[in-house]
């Protein structure tokens, strides 16, 4: 009897040219839509709910177009960008989080000892820098893992914040909090009844000009000019950076420095733009309970895939806030677990936008007597 | 083993990368593949060992007729290729890498390192880091790897061993193929090398093989010259004739004082001290054994690890302890020998000019040195490894440094590429640009240099050029004194 063989083989190679900005655009997009799709369809099987109730209650106008969605959106593209800007000079910040709240303690301090939204803002600014510095130096200086190191400051940050709200500047006797922020300290919002006003309303004109500022600006920064190239050089090897004649001190400031600001611009936001309290972090609740419920994370997925290209952030982080939407307007289990769905396709079809984009990937078989 | 290749044709795009090649290659026989920087030899041997797969074409192992092969089939039948920059892990040592990809105990692995190396003759420190390691290093302890995993047919892509006429290694691969019954196919642009070694010899130009020498003499060297460029080329005698008025200058040229010396530098506890100068317009070599201490002083003159002891200075100030970037920014350019520590590959050719501060001149030097790419918008990665060394010689030419100091320039460079570079590092010299080149090759040191130093355990030593070019024998014989 013949024996025939079937050999099935998968061929990834690395695509040497980028593609334009519109494809990826659509490619993601297209790719959030159908995997949510999909997505959505598992869980009304395995659930046995209804598809159209689910669909519902993600595509529609109230969620999709809300002020608080583009107040999401806004913030973890700010928090993304910065880590963007960390990543590309080689710095795995897994620290975003516990940074995000040593800026709002900037604030604090300020609203205490010199109400003054610029000076609360400098403050922020120089906190978030010194702990990054920290990481940072030592992974460039010292060969130590930035992972780790950012890793270990961020609990470091977030516990001394509960303990500096629990015991050092509690304003409640109630529960662990700060006193509320000074009312010197506010960011300004855009006033109007047509929707656009609306639209915006929930989200300072300061976080959206830095945001768009700072999508163009490092659009060409990093892709277009000799700062960009010498902090991704760093990025790629710091030996290399030195033959290369890169001052690295100079640039690893300037990076840390960009992220700084964007980071404490988002911290200002959250805080300002919300209860205008810090509240004590409690790692045993999901969501509300934790004041920057695990933005970091997700701000630092975003930023790796978006790959340097800080207009894939804005799209990216608008796919995220609809599943932190969903999460925070949960009274149930089931918008929960279905919000931190959402979160996680949204990255899932990051990780294949870039996958596909990136990568050339043919699938093919062969016959053998 | 015997392998064959019928009629393989591999198309990148619409380039044309392969043009109907056979060849075969069998156990017991060195063949040696000759052509020049993009004559498809890296995509052949990719091909053969199942990186890449032919358009068409069939690949027949030991009679076993396929369409294309994988690395998990080559491997299991004992055919290992040697990438001319191995990838392995730069952080981790030669010993954890290959306690990984070998997937046994750190002990075993180290046993059967000592045992494989004592064996085959071929010696690498496996407990330093990949990072501190030469690309010959790299090589040989890839070479290793595929010894214990019962290698029967090695190839060889662009192998430094060979560039730099590494007779440890160049011994090894003679014994492997005649007392071991091992096959080794050699991938290489150099000549004089392939013919030195090889039984059998297949030439090939821009995808095609357009000859096959069964027995080898050193006589067809002129002959396998005009195949691999092209009859009409001038490249043999445009070499002779630089090769000559250089010769003249150099006799009649005076220099002026040092503009680069170093003084009592220990880079390494085994090796003594190393005491050189460079003047302005001078073109310095110092020759060593590969991995004796040729990496370490590289990374000391270029600032990136410090000295054991002594000082080295530059233009009358001691920059022993300046930072690479204030020694660059003072007009001294550094190339290392493993390109991918000063190239960013993902970078684009505008990219890499821009890192440089180098505008639309760039272009200008770009061609000047026969760069061949599609636009300034390609990646790096595109280029072929000869590509690359001549994009870096254009650095040189537009950003006018004052010292070039490099640790094997060359690689990389075919013939044609190597005569061109000759041709314009000795133009910049009379531009009172300065050179010193860490080697590993003394024939390419003899060519090039107005002055030679031997690096050996007991340090630096001067050499009289005239007397080495007179009898290279003598530069051998202090390398490994």
């Amino acid at each position: 009897m013949e024996r025939i063989s079937i050999m099935i083989s998968i061929y990834v190679r690395r695509k040497i040219q980028d593609p334009g900005v519109f494809k990826m655009l659509f490619l993601s997009l297209g790719l959030f839509v159908s995997i949510f799709l999909i997505g959505t369809m598992i869980i009304a099987l395995v659930g046995g709910l209804g598809i159209k109730e689910l669909l519902t209650d993600v595509f529609n106008k109230d969620l999709l177009l809300s002020p608080i969605l583009i107040r999401y959106t806004v913030i973890i593209s700010l928090i993304s960008l910065a880590l963007m800007i960390n990543v590309a000079s080689g710095f795995t910040n897994l620290g975003g989080e516990g940074q995000i709240t040593l800026g709002m303690l900037g604030l604090l301090l300020a609203s205490i000892y010199l109400p003054d939204l610029s000076i609360g803002l400098v403050i922020s600014l120089l906190l978030i820098f010194i702990w990054q510095m920290i990481p940072y130096i030592l992974k460039i200086y010292r060969d130590v893992s930035d992972v780790l190191t950012s890793f270990i400051m961020n609990f470091i940050a977030l516990f001394m914040i509960n303990h500096i709200v629990t015991y050092v500047f509690r304003g409640d006797i109630a529960r662990p909090r700060s006193p509320p922020i000074n009312e010197k300290l506010s960011l300004h919002y855009v006033s109007g009844d047509n929707f656009l006003s609306l639209l915006f309303s929930r989200v300072s004109i300061e976080s959206i000009v830095t945001l768009l500022i700072f999508i163009i600006l490092l659009y060409i920064v990093l892709l277009r000019h000799r700062i960009g190239y010498s902090i991704r050089m760093i990025g790629y090897s710091v030996k290399t950076a030195s033959l290369s004649g890169v001052k690295i001190p100079i640039y690893m400031i300037i990076s840390v420095m960009i992220s700084s600001l964007l980071l404490s611009i988002a911290s200002a936001e959250m805080l300002l733009g919300g209860e205008r309290r810090i509240y004590y972090n409690d790692y045993a609740k999901i969501g509300m309970s934790s004041m920057s419920f695990g933005l970091g994370y997700t701000a630092l997925g975003i930023a790796l895939l978006s790959n340097g290209r800080s207009y894939l952030i804005l799209i990216y982080s608008y796919l995220l806030s609809i599943g932190y939407m969903i999460v925070f307007t949960s009274y149930g289990y089931f918008r929960l677990i279905l919000g931190t769905a959402v979160i996680g396709l949204s990255l899932l079809s990051a990780l294949l936008t870039d996958l596909l984009l990136r990568y050339e990937v043919k699938i093919s078989w062969s016959q053998r007597r | 083993m015997f392998i064959e290749l019928d009629k393989i044709n591999k198309f990148f795009g619409d380039y044309k990368a392969l043009d109907n090649v056979s060849m075969y290659f069998r156990s017991g026989e060195i063949v040696g593949i000759l052509g020049e920087n993009g004559a498809g030899k890296t995509t052949l041997l990719n091909i053969v060992y199942g990186l890449y797969r032919p358009d068409s074409g069939i690949i027949s192992i030991d009679g076993e007729r396929l369409r294309y092969i994988t690395p998990r089939y080559s491997v299991n039948k004992g055919i290992f290729l040697v990438q001319q920059f191995p990838r392995l892990i730069e952080t981790m040592t030669g010993l954890e890498n290959l306690v990984l990809l070998l997937n046994e105990r750190r002990e075993d692995v180290r046993k059967l390192l000592d045992e494989y190396s004592n064996r085959f003759k071929i010696y690498v420190d496996y407990n330093k880091k990949v990072s501190d390691m030469t690309l010959i290093e790299r090589q040989k302890l890839y070479t290793l790897m595929s010894l214990i995993q019962n290698a029967k047919m090695i190839l060889l892509d662009e192998p430094n061993t060979l560039l730099t006429n590494d007779l440890e290694y160049i011994d090894f691969l003679r014994r492997f193929s005649r007392e071991h019954e091992g096959g080794v196919v050699i991938c290489s642009h150099k000549i004089k090398a392939v013919l030195d070694i090889s039984d059998r010899i297949y030439i090939m130009r821009r995808g095609r093989v357009l000859k096959e020498y069964k027995s080898v003499s050193k006589e067809y060297y002129d002959e396998i010259l005009d195949i691999m460029f092209g009859h009409n080329s001038d490249t043999s005698t445009v070499y002779k004739s630089v090769e000559k008025s250089n010769r003249d200058k150099e006799i009649s040229r005076e220099f002026s004082k040092d503009l680069f010396k170093t003084k009592d530098l220990v880079v390494r506890d085994d090796i003594g001290a190393i005491d050189l100068s460079v003047k302005r317009g001078e073109i310095v070599s110092i020759v060593t054994i590969a991995g004796r201490g040729d990496k370490e002083l590289f990374n000391v003159l270029a600032g990136l690890t410090h000295p054991l002891k002594g000082s080295i200075v530059y233009d009358e100030e001691d920059i022993t302890k300046k930072p690479t970037y204030e020694r660059i920014s003072r007009g001294i350019l550094y190339i290392p020998d493993n390109r991918l520590e000063i190239i960013n590959p993902r970078y684009k050719i505008r990219e890499l000019l821009g890192l440089w501060k180098i505008n639309s001149s760039g272009v200008v030097c770009i061609d000047k040195m026969n760069v061949v790419y599609r636009s300034l918008e390609s990646q790096i990665s595109e280029l072929s490894g000869g590509n690359i060394t001549r994009l870096l010689i254009s650095i040189i030419l537009c950003t006018k440094p004052h010292l070039v100091i490099s640790h094997n320039i060359f690689n990389g460079l075919d013939q044609r590429g190597y005569t061109h570079a000759l041709k314009i590092i000795r133009d910049l010299r009379q531009e009172h640009m300065s050179f010193l080149m860490i080697l590993n090759d003394y024939e390419e040191a003899l060519e090039i240099s107005d002055r030679i130093y031997v690096l050996n355990e007991e340090g630096s030593k001067e050499i009289s050029i005239e007397k080495a070019r007179l009898e290279p024998k003598i530069l051998w014989r202090e390398l490994v004194s």
